[in-house]
Protein backbone atom coordinates (compact mmCIF):
# COMPACT_ATOMS: atom_id res chain seq x y z
CA UNK A 1 0.00 0.00 0.00
CA UNK A 2 1.50 3.52 -0.74
CA UNK A 3 -0.44 5.22 1.95
CA UNK A 4 2.36 6.63 4.47
CA UNK A 5 1.22 8.66 7.79
CA UNK A 6 3.26 10.74 9.39
CA UNK A 7 3.90 9.03 12.87
CA UNK A 8 4.90 5.89 10.42
CA UNK A 9 7.60 4.00 12.17
CA UNK A 10 10.96 2.78 9.46
CA UNK A 11 9.57 -0.84 10.20
CA UNK A 12 5.82 -0.56 9.78
CA UNK A 13 3.81 -1.26 6.68
CA UNK A 14 0.27 -0.09 6.40
CA UNK A 15 -2.21 -3.11 5.64
CA UNK A 16 -4.83 -1.28 5.82
CA UNK A 17 -6.25 2.25 4.95
CA UNK A 18 -10.08 2.71 6.01
CA UNK A 19 -12.68 5.28 5.63
CA UNK A 20 -16.27 5.50 5.42
CA UNK A 21 -17.91 3.64 3.24
CA UNK A 22 -18.62 5.53 -0.06
CA UNK A 23 -22.08 5.91 0.46
CA UNK A 24 -21.38 8.32 3.56
CA UNK A 25 -19.56 10.04 1.11
CA UNK A 26 -22.90 9.60 -1.47
CA UNK A 27 -25.04 11.33 1.33
CA UNK A 28 -22.92 14.42 1.55
CA UNK A 29 -23.05 15.37 -1.58
CA UNK A 30 -26.63 14.05 -1.71
CA UNK A 31 -27.47 16.58 0.55
CA UNK A 32 -25.65 19.07 -1.16
CA UNK A 33 -27.58 18.76 -4.41
CA UNK A 34 -31.31 18.86 -2.88
CA UNK A 35 -29.93 22.21 -0.73
CA UNK A 36 -28.67 23.97 -4.01
CA UNK A 37 -31.42 22.52 -5.87
CA UNK A 38 -34.10 23.78 -3.17
CA UNK A 39 -32.74 27.38 -3.09
CA UNK A 40 -32.60 27.82 -6.62
CA UNK A 41 -36.15 26.70 -6.93
CA UNK A 42 -37.06 29.07 -3.98
CA UNK A 43 -35.69 31.72 -5.79
CA UNK A 44 -37.57 31.16 -8.83
CA UNK A 45 -40.30 30.48 -7.06
CA UNK A 46 -39.91 34.01 -5.29
CA UNK A 47 -39.10 35.84 -8.67
CA UNK A 48 -42.51 33.75 -9.94
CA UNK A 49 -44.96 34.78 -7.04
CA UNK A 50 -43.58 38.11 -6.46
CA UNK A 51 -43.64 41.34 -8.97
CA UNK A 52 -40.15 42.52 -8.16
CA UNK A 53 -38.83 45.93 -9.12
CA UNK A 54 -34.87 45.83 -10.49
CA UNK A 55 -33.22 46.42 -7.17
CA UNK A 56 -35.33 43.24 -5.34
CA UNK A 57 -34.45 41.18 -8.12
CA UNK A 58 -31.26 41.93 -7.47
CA UNK A 59 -31.10 41.31 -3.75
CA UNK A 60 -32.80 38.53 -4.23
CA UNK A 61 -30.16 36.81 -7.00
CA UNK A 62 -27.35 38.11 -3.87
CA UNK A 63 -29.68 36.51 -1.42
CA UNK A 64 -29.04 33.44 -3.36
CA UNK A 65 -25.72 33.54 -3.84
CA UNK A 66 -24.98 34.06 -0.79
CA UNK A 67 -27.23 31.23 -0.08
CA UNK A 68 -24.86 28.97 -2.58
CA UNK A 69 -21.42 30.27 -0.25
CA UNK A 70 -22.74 28.94 2.66
CA UNK A 71 -23.56 25.51 1.26
CA UNK A 72 -20.77 25.51 -0.49
CA UNK A 73 -18.72 25.53 2.96
CA UNK A 74 -21.23 23.75 4.42
CA UNK A 75 -20.28 20.70 1.68
CA UNK A 76 -16.31 21.06 2.16
CA UNK A 77 -17.05 21.12 6.27
CA UNK A 78 -18.66 17.78 5.66
CA UNK A 79 -16.02 16.37 3.51
CA UNK A 80 -13.50 17.92 5.49
CA UNK A 81 -14.79 15.64 8.43
CA UNK A 82 -15.35 12.59 5.90
CA UNK A 83 -11.69 12.75 4.67
CA UNK A 84 -9.84 13.09 7.77
CA UNK A 85 -12.02 10.42 9.53
CA UNK A 86 -9.63 7.71 9.18
CA UNK A 87 -8.12 4.16 10.25
CA UNK A 88 -5.27 2.58 9.36
CA UNK A 89 -4.02 -0.70 10.37
CA UNK A 90 -0.76 -1.46 10.11
CA UNK A 91 1.31 -4.17 11.21
CA UNK A 92 1.94 -2.90 14.58
CA UNK A 93 -1.32 -1.15 15.60
CA UNK A 94 -4.45 0.53 14.79
CA UNK A 95 -4.32 4.21 14.19
CA UNK A 96 -8.13 6.01 15.35
CA UNK A 97 -8.09 9.41 13.72
CA UNK A 98 -11.27 11.24 14.14
CA UNK A 99 -12.41 14.60 13.18
CA UNK A 100 -15.42 16.35 14.68
CA UNK A 101 -16.03 19.87 13.00
CA UNK A 102 -13.60 21.67 12.35
CA UNK A 103 -12.04 22.15 15.64
CA UNK A 104 -11.94 18.74 17.47
CA UNK A 105 -9.40 16.36 16.41
CA UNK A 106 -8.78 12.70 18.46
CA UNK A 107 -5.47 10.26 17.49
CA UNK A 108 -6.03 7.06 19.19
CA UNK A 109 -3.73 4.00 18.99
CA UNK A 110 -4.06 0.62 19.68
CA UNK A 111 -1.21 -1.89 19.43
CA UNK A 112 -1.86 -5.16 18.13
CA UNK A 113 -0.89 -7.42 20.74
CA UNK A 114 -3.98 -5.32 23.06
CA UNK A 115 -6.56 -6.68 21.18
CA UNK A 116 -8.37 -8.87 22.76
CA UNK A 117 -11.75 -9.46 20.81
CA UNK A 118 -13.22 -8.48 17.53
CA UNK A 119 -17.20 -7.79 16.98
CA UNK A 120 -18.68 -7.18 13.52
CA UNK A 121 -21.64 -5.14 14.02
CA UNK A 122 -23.68 -4.54 10.10
CA UNK A 123 -27.19 -2.67 10.80
CA UNK A 124 -30.18 -1.73 8.49
CA UNK A 125 -31.20 -2.81 5.20
CA UNK A 126 -28.63 -0.09 3.57
CA UNK A 127 -25.24 -1.52 5.48
CA UNK A 128 -26.33 -5.15 4.75
CA UNK A 129 -27.58 -4.09 1.02
CA UNK A 130 -23.78 -2.07 0.64
CA UNK A 131 -21.84 -4.38 2.58
CA UNK A 132 -20.84 -1.80 5.59
CA UNK A 133 -20.93 -1.43 9.29
CA UNK A 134 -18.75 -1.21 12.51
CA UNK A 135 -16.10 -3.32 13.47
CA UNK A 136 -15.52 -2.85 17.23
CA UNK A 137 -12.22 -4.20 18.87
CA UNK A 138 -12.12 -4.68 22.40
CA UNK A 139 -9.06 -3.81 24.11
CA UNK A 140 -7.05 -4.69 26.91
CA UNK A 141 -5.76 -1.17 26.97
CA UNK A 142 -7.10 2.17 28.88
CA UNK A 143 -9.89 2.46 25.63
CA UNK A 144 -12.09 -0.23 26.66
CA UNK A 145 -12.76 -0.82 22.80
CA UNK A 146 -11.69 0.62 19.27
CA UNK A 147 -14.92 1.37 16.86
CA UNK A 148 -14.54 1.79 13.31
CA UNK A 149 -17.43 2.77 11.85
CA UNK A 150 -18.96 2.48 8.47
CA UNK A 151 -16.18 1.15 6.68
CA UNK A 152 -16.36 -0.88 4.04
CA UNK A 153 -16.52 -4.64 4.09
CA UNK A 154 -16.53 -5.43 8.01
CA UNK A 155 -16.14 -8.81 8.00
CA UNK A 156 -12.65 -9.10 5.09
CA UNK A 157 -11.27 -6.07 7.95
CA UNK A 158 -12.15 -8.04 10.54
CA UNK A 159 -10.04 -11.30 9.10
CA UNK A 160 -7.22 -9.37 8.44
CA UNK A 161 -6.60 -7.53 11.92
CA UNK A 162 -6.99 -11.29 13.33
CA UNK A 163 -4.74 -11.98 10.71
CA UNK A 164 -2.16 -9.34 11.48
CA UNK A 165 -2.56 -10.11 15.11
CA UNK A 166 -1.32 -13.69 14.69
CA UNK A 167 1.37 -12.60 12.36
CA UNK A 168 2.26 -10.50 14.89
CA UNK A 169 2.55 -12.96 17.60
CA UNK A 170 4.25 -15.09 15.20
CA UNK A 171 7.12 -12.68 14.64
CA UNK A 172 6.94 -11.20 18.49
CA UNK A 173 7.07 -13.42 20.30
CA UNK A 174 6.90 -12.58 24.80
CA UNK A 175 5.75 -9.00 22.98
CA UNK A 176 9.29 -7.85 22.56
CA UNK A 177 9.90 -5.32 19.51
CA UNK A 178 12.57 -6.43 17.86
CA UNK A 179 12.73 -3.48 15.26
CA UNK A 180 13.42 -0.84 18.47
CA UNK A 181 16.04 -3.24 19.37
CA UNK A 182 18.00 -3.84 16.24
CA UNK A 183 17.84 0.01 15.87
CA UNK A 184 19.27 0.28 19.46
CA UNK A 185 21.73 -2.03 19.09
CA UNK A 186 23.41 -0.47 15.99
CA UNK A 187 24.06 2.75 17.48
CA UNK B 1 -55.76 53.49 6.89
CA UNK B 2 -52.67 52.10 8.79
CA UNK B 3 -49.37 51.54 7.05
CA UNK B 4 -48.73 47.46 7.42
CA UNK B 5 -44.75 48.22 6.91
CA UNK B 6 -44.55 50.49 9.80
CA UNK B 7 -41.87 51.16 12.38
CA UNK B 8 -43.24 53.30 15.41
CA UNK B 9 -39.51 53.81 17.08
CA UNK B 10 -38.82 57.37 17.25
CA UNK B 11 -38.70 60.47 14.94
CA UNK B 12 -36.04 59.37 12.37
CA UNK B 13 -36.24 56.61 9.87
CA UNK B 14 -34.82 53.41 10.35
CA UNK B 15 -33.89 54.05 6.18
CA UNK B 16 -31.71 56.82 7.28
CA UNK B 17 -29.35 54.58 9.96
CA UNK B 18 -29.17 51.84 7.77
CA UNK B 19 -27.55 54.11 4.89
CA UNK B 20 -25.52 55.90 7.22
CA UNK B 21 -23.82 53.41 8.96
CA UNK B 22 -23.47 51.34 5.96
CA UNK B 23 -25.15 48.34 7.48
CA UNK B 24 -25.48 46.26 4.07
CA UNK B 25 -21.67 46.84 3.87
CA UNK B 26 -20.68 45.89 7.40
CA UNK B 27 -23.39 43.04 7.25
CA UNK B 28 -21.83 41.75 4.24
CA UNK B 29 -17.45 42.14 5.53
CA UNK B 30 -18.87 39.97 8.55
CA UNK B 31 -19.80 37.59 6.33
CA UNK B 32 -17.35 37.91 4.05
CA UNK B 33 -14.96 37.74 6.35
CA UNK B 34 -16.90 34.14 8.36
CA UNK B 35 -16.99 32.35 4.96
CA UNK B 36 -12.66 33.74 4.83
CA UNK B 37 -12.04 31.92 8.44
CA UNK B 38 -13.54 29.37 8.13
CA UNK B 39 -12.53 28.65 4.44
CA UNK B 40 -8.84 29.05 5.67
CA UNK B 41 -9.57 26.20 9.02
CA UNK B 42 -10.67 24.04 5.70
CA UNK B 43 -7.69 23.84 3.34
CA UNK B 44 -5.39 24.19 6.74
CA UNK B 45 -7.16 20.79 8.03
CA UNK B 46 -6.93 19.54 4.51
CA UNK B 47 -3.94 20.06 3.60
CA UNK B 48 -2.25 19.40 6.82
CA UNK B 49 -3.75 16.52 8.48
CA UNK B 50 -5.61 14.84 5.34
CA UNK B 51 -3.20 11.82 3.69
CA UNK B 52 -3.73 10.63 -0.20
CA UNK B 53 -3.90 12.69 -3.17
CA UNK B 54 -7.64 13.68 -2.31
CA UNK B 55 -6.27 16.55 0.37
CA UNK B 56 -4.96 18.50 -3.25
CA UNK B 57 -7.41 17.99 -5.05
CA UNK B 58 -10.21 18.68 -2.60
CA UNK B 59 -8.58 21.67 -1.32
CA UNK B 60 -8.10 23.22 -4.89
CA UNK B 61 -12.03 22.47 -5.78
CA UNK B 62 -12.84 24.21 -2.84
CA UNK B 63 -10.51 27.45 -3.01
CA UNK B 64 -11.82 28.00 -7.09
CA UNK B 65 -15.30 27.34 -6.11
CA UNK B 66 -14.79 29.96 -3.19
CA UNK B 67 -13.22 32.82 -5.08
CA UNK B 68 -15.96 32.34 -8.20
CA UNK B 69 -18.54 32.31 -5.63
CA UNK B 70 -16.82 35.54 -3.71
CA UNK B 71 -16.44 36.72 -7.02
CA UNK B 72 -20.25 37.12 -8.38
CA UNK B 73 -21.20 38.37 -4.73
CA UNK B 74 -19.09 40.89 -4.54
CA UNK B 75 -20.01 42.20 -8.38
CA UNK B 76 -23.89 41.49 -7.13
CA UNK B 77 -23.48 43.66 -3.75
CA UNK B 78 -21.93 46.54 -5.40
CA UNK B 79 -23.78 46.48 -8.14
CA UNK B 80 -27.59 46.53 -5.95
CA UNK B 81 -28.53 50.31 -5.54
CA UNK B 82 -29.28 50.01 -1.87
CA UNK B 83 -30.56 53.38 -1.25
CA UNK B 84 -33.13 52.61 -4.16
CA UNK B 85 -33.90 49.11 -2.37
CA UNK B 86 -33.89 49.93 1.26
CA UNK B 87 -36.89 52.95 0.96
CA UNK B 88 -38.84 50.88 -0.98
CA UNK B 89 -38.97 48.68 1.95
CA UNK B 90 -41.79 51.46 3.27
CA UNK B 91 -40.14 51.21 6.83
CA UNK B 92 -41.23 54.87 7.47
CA UNK B 93 -41.55 56.49 10.55
CA UNK B 94 -44.55 57.69 11.77
CA UNK B 95 -43.67 61.24 13.73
Amino acid sequence: MTINFPWQKSYERVELFLRRHWLILAFIYLRFVILLIGGILFFFLINKLFVLNVPEAIFSLFLLFVYLLIIWQILFISLTDYYLDTWIVTDHRILDIHQIGLFKRDVAELRVPKIQDINVEVKGLLATFFDYGDVIVQTAGTMPEFNLRQIPHPYKVKDKILEIYDQYNIKHIGDEESHEKEIDYNK
Amino acid sequence: MPVVNQFDIGSFQIQEIILKFKIPLLLFLVLITIYIIGGVFIVFHLLKFGLGREKKILSMVFITGSIILLTINIIIFFSIDWQNLINSLNINIIP
